[in-house]
Protein backbone atom coordinates (compact mmCIF):
# COMPACT_ATOMS: atom_id res chain seq x y z
CA UNK A 1 0.00 0.00 0.00
CA UNK A 2 2.78 2.39 0.87
CA UNK A 3 4.43 1.60 -2.47
CA UNK A 4 1.32 2.73 -4.35
CA UNK A 5 1.18 5.84 -2.18
CA UNK A 6 4.82 6.62 -2.94
CA UNK A 7 4.34 6.13 -6.69
CA UNK A 8 1.38 8.51 -6.78
CA UNK A 9 3.25 10.87 -4.46
CA UNK A 10 6.12 11.13 -6.93
CA UNK A 11 3.61 11.81 -9.71
CA UNK A 12 1.95 14.51 -7.58
CA UNK A 13 5.33 16.17 -6.99
CA UNK A 14 6.17 16.02 -10.69
CA UNK A 15 2.94 17.75 -11.70
CA UNK A 16 3.35 20.30 -8.87
CA UNK A 17 6.80 21.17 -10.26
CA UNK A 18 5.07 21.60 -13.61
CA UNK A 19 2.63 24.09 -12.08
CA UNK A 20 5.36 26.24 -10.58
CA UNK A 21 7.98 26.08 -13.31
CA UNK A 22 5.98 26.17 -16.57
CA UNK A 23 6.63 29.04 -18.93
CA UNK A 24 3.07 29.15 -20.24
CA UNK A 25 0.14 29.67 -17.87
CA UNK A 26 -2.01 27.14 -19.74
CA UNK A 27 0.60 24.44 -19.07
CA UNK A 28 0.50 25.40 -15.39
CA UNK A 29 -3.29 25.08 -15.38
CA UNK A 30 -3.20 21.62 -16.95
CA UNK A 31 -0.48 20.48 -14.54
CA UNK A 32 -2.64 21.72 -11.69
CA UNK A 33 -5.60 19.67 -12.97
CA UNK A 34 -3.30 16.62 -12.93
CA UNK A 35 -2.18 17.50 -9.39
CA UNK A 36 -5.81 17.73 -8.25
CA UNK A 37 -6.50 14.29 -9.70
CA UNK A 38 -3.48 12.78 -7.94
CA UNK A 39 -4.51 14.37 -4.64
CA UNK A 40 -7.99 12.89 -5.12
CA UNK A 41 -6.29 9.50 -5.53
CA UNK A 42 -4.42 10.15 -2.27
CA UNK A 43 -7.73 10.94 -0.57
CA UNK A 44 -9.14 7.63 -1.81
CA UNK A 45 -6.03 5.78 -0.60
CA UNK A 46 -6.49 7.35 2.83
CA UNK A 47 -10.09 6.12 2.98
CA UNK A 48 -11.83 9.45 2.38
CA UNK A 49 -13.94 8.39 -0.60
CA UNK A 50 -16.55 11.18 -0.37
CA UNK A 51 -13.77 13.77 -0.33
CA UNK A 52 -12.06 12.17 -3.32
CA UNK A 53 -15.27 12.51 -5.34
CA UNK A 54 -15.74 16.10 -4.12
CA UNK A 55 -12.17 17.01 -5.00
CA UNK A 56 -12.62 15.84 -8.60
CA UNK A 57 -16.07 17.39 -8.99
CA UNK A 58 -15.40 20.78 -7.44
CA UNK A 59 -11.66 21.41 -7.76
CA UNK A 60 -10.71 19.69 -11.00
CA UNK A 61 -14.14 20.00 -12.55
CA UNK A 62 -15.27 23.50 -11.67
CA UNK A 63 -12.48 25.67 -10.29
CA UNK A 64 -9.84 24.64 -12.83
CA UNK A 65 -12.35 25.00 -15.68
CA UNK A 66 -12.97 28.56 -14.48
CA UNK A 67 -9.23 29.24 -14.41
CA UNK A 68 -8.77 27.90 -17.93
CA UNK A 69 -11.74 30.05 -19.08
CA UNK A 70 -10.09 33.16 -17.67
CA UNK A 71 -6.70 32.30 -19.20
CA UNK A 72 -8.22 31.82 -22.64
CA UNK A 73 -10.48 34.89 -22.27
CA UNK A 74 -7.55 37.16 -21.51
CA UNK A 75 -5.48 35.64 -24.30
CA UNK A 76 -2.73 34.60 -21.89
CA UNK A 77 -2.11 31.30 -23.61
CA UNK A 78 0.12 33.14 -26.07
CA UNK A 79 2.21 34.89 -23.43
CA UNK A 80 5.51 33.23 -22.50
CA UNK A 81 6.93 34.01 -19.06
CA UNK A 82 10.62 34.78 -19.10
CA UNK A 83 12.32 32.89 -16.30
CA UNK A 84 15.58 34.22 -14.95
CA UNK A 85 17.83 33.52 -11.98
CA UNK A 86 17.49 36.70 -9.96
CA UNK A 87 18.35 37.22 -6.32
CA UNK A 88 14.73 37.17 -5.02
CA UNK A 89 14.09 33.96 -6.92
CA UNK A 90 17.12 32.20 -5.39
CA UNK A 91 16.17 33.53 -1.96
CA UNK A 92 12.62 32.18 -2.25
CA UNK A 93 13.97 28.76 -3.28
CA UNK A 94 16.25 28.71 -0.21
CA UNK A 95 13.38 29.78 2.03
CA UNK A 96 11.06 27.11 0.67
CA UNK A 97 13.76 24.43 0.97
CA UNK A 98 14.31 25.44 4.61
CA UNK A 99 10.61 25.21 5.30
CA UNK A 100 10.33 21.81 3.63
CA UNK A 101 13.35 20.62 5.61
CA UNK A 102 11.76 21.73 8.88
CA UNK A 103 8.56 19.90 8.02
CA UNK A 104 10.55 16.79 7.09
CA UNK A 105 12.44 16.93 10.38
CA UNK A 106 9.31 17.37 12.48
CA UNK A 107 7.50 14.62 10.60
CA UNK A 108 10.18 12.03 11.21
CA UNK A 109 11.78 13.01 14.53
CA UNK A 110 11.62 10.48 17.33
CA UNK A 111 9.77 12.66 19.85
CA UNK A 112 6.85 13.16 17.46
CA UNK A 113 6.72 9.51 16.43
CA UNK A 114 6.07 8.49 20.02
CA UNK A 115 2.76 10.37 19.93
CA UNK A 116 1.14 7.34 18.39
CA UNK A 117 -2.26 6.01 19.26
CA UNK A 118 -2.41 3.47 16.51
CA UNK A 119 -4.43 3.77 13.36
CA UNK A 120 -8.19 3.68 13.63
CA UNK A 121 -8.73 3.71 9.88
CA UNK A 122 -12.26 3.67 8.58
CA UNK A 123 -14.96 4.44 11.11
CA UNK A 124 -17.83 4.29 8.66
CA UNK A 125 -18.18 8.04 8.85
CA UNK A 126 -16.09 8.85 5.78
CA UNK A 127 -18.86 8.08 3.34
CA UNK A 128 -21.29 10.66 2.02
CA UNK A 129 -23.75 9.46 4.66
CA UNK A 130 -21.29 9.98 7.49
CA UNK A 131 -20.02 13.38 6.42
CA UNK A 132 -23.55 14.49 5.54
CA UNK A 133 -24.77 13.49 9.00
CA UNK A 134 -22.02 15.59 10.60
CA UNK A 135 -22.75 18.53 8.33
CA UNK A 136 -26.42 18.56 9.24
CA UNK A 137 -25.97 18.11 12.98
CA UNK A 138 -22.68 19.39 14.41
CA UNK A 139 -21.80 21.83 11.64
CA UNK A 140 -25.24 23.00 10.62
CA UNK A 141 -24.55 26.68 11.20
CA UNK A 142 -21.31 26.52 9.24
CA UNK A 143 -23.14 24.70 6.43
CA UNK A 144 -25.72 27.47 6.13
CA UNK A 145 -22.99 30.09 6.35
CA UNK A 146 -21.09 28.43 3.51
CA UNK A 147 -24.22 28.52 1.35
CA UNK A 148 -24.55 32.25 2.05
CA UNK A 149 -20.86 32.75 1.31
CA UNK A 150 -21.18 31.02 -2.06
CA UNK A 151 -24.17 33.19 -2.93
CA UNK A 152 -22.25 36.33 -2.00
CA UNK A 153 -19.24 35.15 -4.02
CA UNK A 154 -21.39 34.48 -7.11
CA UNK A 155 -23.09 37.87 -6.90
CA UNK A 156 -19.76 39.59 -6.33
CA UNK A 157 -18.10 37.79 -9.23
CA UNK A 158 -20.93 38.67 -11.63
CA UNK A 159 -20.89 42.32 -10.56
CA UNK A 160 -17.09 42.55 -10.85
CA UNK A 161 -16.80 40.79 -14.17
CA UNK A 162 -19.70 42.55 -15.88
CA UNK A 163 -18.44 44.57 -18.81
CA UNK A 164 -20.10 47.98 -18.49
CA UNK A 165 -19.23 48.93 -22.05
CA UNK A 166 -21.77 46.50 -23.41
CA UNK A 167 -25.44 46.99 -22.35
CA UNK A 168 -27.37 43.83 -21.59
CA UNK A 169 -30.74 44.67 -23.16
CA UNK A 170 -32.47 47.88 -24.13
CA UNK A 171 -35.43 48.49 -21.87
CA UNK A 172 -36.47 46.29 -19.01
CA UNK A 173 -38.55 43.25 -18.49
CA UNK A 174 -39.11 39.89 -20.06
CA UNK A 175 -40.18 41.27 -23.46
CA UNK A 176 -36.91 43.18 -23.92
CA UNK A 177 -34.88 40.10 -22.97
CA UNK A 178 -36.93 37.96 -25.37
CA UNK A 179 -36.40 40.43 -28.21
CA UNK A 180 -32.67 40.63 -27.51
CA UNK A 181 -32.15 36.85 -27.54
CA UNK A 182 -34.31 36.14 -30.58
CA UNK A 183 -32.65 38.87 -32.63
CA UNK A 184 -29.25 37.29 -31.93
CA UNK A 185 -30.62 33.86 -32.85
CA UNK A 186 -32.14 35.32 -36.02
CA UNK A 187 -28.75 36.58 -37.18
CA UNK A 188 -27.29 33.11 -37.02
CA UNK B 1 2.46 9.05 14.22
CA UNK B 2 2.50 6.10 11.89
CA UNK B 3 4.71 5.82 8.85
CA UNK B 4 1.93 6.64 6.39
CA UNK B 5 0.97 9.80 8.27
CA UNK B 6 4.63 10.83 8.36
CA UNK B 7 4.88 10.28 4.63
CA UNK B 8 1.78 12.35 3.92
CA UNK B 9 2.96 15.13 6.21
CA UNK B 10 6.25 15.19 4.31
CA UNK B 11 4.47 15.22 0.94
CA UNK B 12 2.14 17.97 2.13
CA UNK B 13 5.09 20.05 3.37
CA UNK B 14 6.91 19.76 0.05
CA UNK B 15 3.79 20.66 -1.93
CA UNK B 16 3.23 23.66 0.35
CA UNK B 17 6.82 24.84 -0.16
CA UNK B 18 6.46 24.47 -3.93
CA UNK B 19 3.29 26.55 -3.82
CA UNK B 20 5.06 29.17 -1.71
CA UNK B 21 7.93 29.36 -4.20
CA UNK B 22 5.39 29.83 -6.97
CA UNK B 23 3.58 32.61 -5.14
CA UNK B 24 6.82 34.45 -4.40
CA UNK B 25 8.44 33.95 -7.78
CA UNK B 26 5.96 34.10 -10.64
CA UNK B 27 4.91 37.28 -12.39
CA UNK B 28 1.61 36.12 -13.83
CA UNK B 29 -1.25 36.74 -11.40
CA UNK B 30 -3.18 33.67 -12.53
CA UNK B 31 -0.18 31.39 -11.93
CA UNK B 32 0.17 32.96 -8.46
CA UNK B 33 -3.50 32.12 -7.87
CA UNK B 34 -2.94 28.53 -8.99
CA UNK B 35 -0.01 28.17 -6.59
CA UNK B 36 -2.26 29.36 -3.76
CA UNK B 37 -4.70 26.59 -4.71
CA UNK B 38 -1.77 24.15 -4.59
CA UNK B 39 -1.00 25.26 -1.03
CA UNK B 40 -4.65 24.79 -0.02
CA UNK B 41 -4.61 21.28 -1.46
CA UNK B 42 -1.45 20.37 0.43
CA UNK B 43 -3.09 21.37 3.70
CA UNK B 44 -6.19 19.35 2.79
CA UNK B 45 -3.95 16.32 2.26
CA UNK B 46 -2.35 16.59 5.69
CA UNK B 47 -5.73 17.07 7.42
CA UNK B 48 -7.11 13.92 5.73
CA UNK B 49 -3.99 11.95 6.73
CA UNK B 50 -4.44 12.93 10.38
CA UNK B 51 -8.19 12.29 10.20
CA UNK B 52 -7.45 8.73 9.07
CA UNK B 53 -4.96 8.09 11.84
CA UNK B 54 -7.11 9.46 14.66
CA UNK B 55 -10.33 8.00 13.29
CA UNK B 56 -11.95 11.42 13.47
CA UNK B 57 -14.33 12.28 10.62
CA UNK B 58 -14.44 15.94 11.71
CA UNK B 59 -11.20 16.44 9.78
CA UNK B 60 -12.97 15.55 6.56
CA UNK B 61 -15.76 18.02 7.31
CA UNK B 62 -13.04 20.66 7.66
CA UNK B 63 -11.66 19.70 4.24
CA UNK B 64 -15.19 19.96 2.81
CA UNK B 65 -15.44 23.53 4.07
CA UNK B 66 -11.95 24.39 2.80
CA UNK B 67 -12.91 23.14 -0.68
CA UNK B 68 -16.13 25.19 -0.63
CA UNK B 69 -14.34 28.34 0.51
CA UNK B 70 -11.64 27.82 -2.13
CA UNK B 71 -14.39 27.67 -4.76
CA UNK B 72 -15.85 30.99 -3.58
CA UNK B 73 -12.37 32.51 -3.46
CA UNK B 74 -11.66 31.29 -6.98
CA UNK B 75 -14.79 32.97 -8.34
CA UNK B 76 -14.12 36.32 -6.71
CA UNK B 77 -10.35 36.26 -7.30
CA UNK B 78 -10.69 35.53 -11.00
CA UNK B 79 -13.31 38.27 -11.34
CA UNK B 80 -10.85 40.69 -9.75
CA UNK B 81 -8.11 39.55 -12.15
CA UNK B 82 -10.50 40.07 -15.10
CA UNK B 83 -11.38 43.59 -13.96
CA UNK B 84 -7.71 44.42 -13.37
CA UNK B 85 -6.85 43.21 -16.85
CA UNK B 86 -9.57 45.42 -18.34
CA UNK B 87 -8.11 48.49 -16.70
CA UNK B 88 -4.36 47.86 -16.90
CA UNK B 89 -4.18 45.48 -19.91
CA UNK B 90 -1.68 43.37 -17.98
CA UNK B 91 -1.81 40.61 -15.37
CA UNK B 92 1.83 40.90 -14.32
CA UNK B 93 1.91 41.47 -10.57
CA UNK B 94 4.78 43.93 -10.74
CA UNK B 95 3.18 46.10 -13.42
CA UNK B 96 -0.10 46.70 -11.60
CA UNK B 97 1.57 49.08 -9.18
CA UNK B 98 -0.43 52.31 -9.27
CA UNK B 99 -1.10 52.33 -5.54
CA UNK B 100 2.65 52.28 -4.77
CA UNK B 101 4.43 55.36 -3.49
Amino acid sequence: MLVIMIIFGVLTLASAFGVVLSKRSLHSALCLVATMFFIAIHFALLGADFLAALQIMIYAGAIMVLVVFVIMLLGLDQVVDQQSFSIPRVFSFILAATFAGLIAYSATSQKVVEFSKGVVGRTGAETAKGVGHLLLTDYFFAFQAIALLLLAAIVGAVVLAHDKRRPLAKGRGLKAMHTATTSVAGEE
Amino acid sequence: MTLITQYYLLLSGILFSLGAVGVLTRRNAIVVFMCIELMLNSVNLSVVAFSRELGDPHGQVLVFFVIAIAAAEAAVGLAIILTTFRNFYSVAVDEVAQLNG
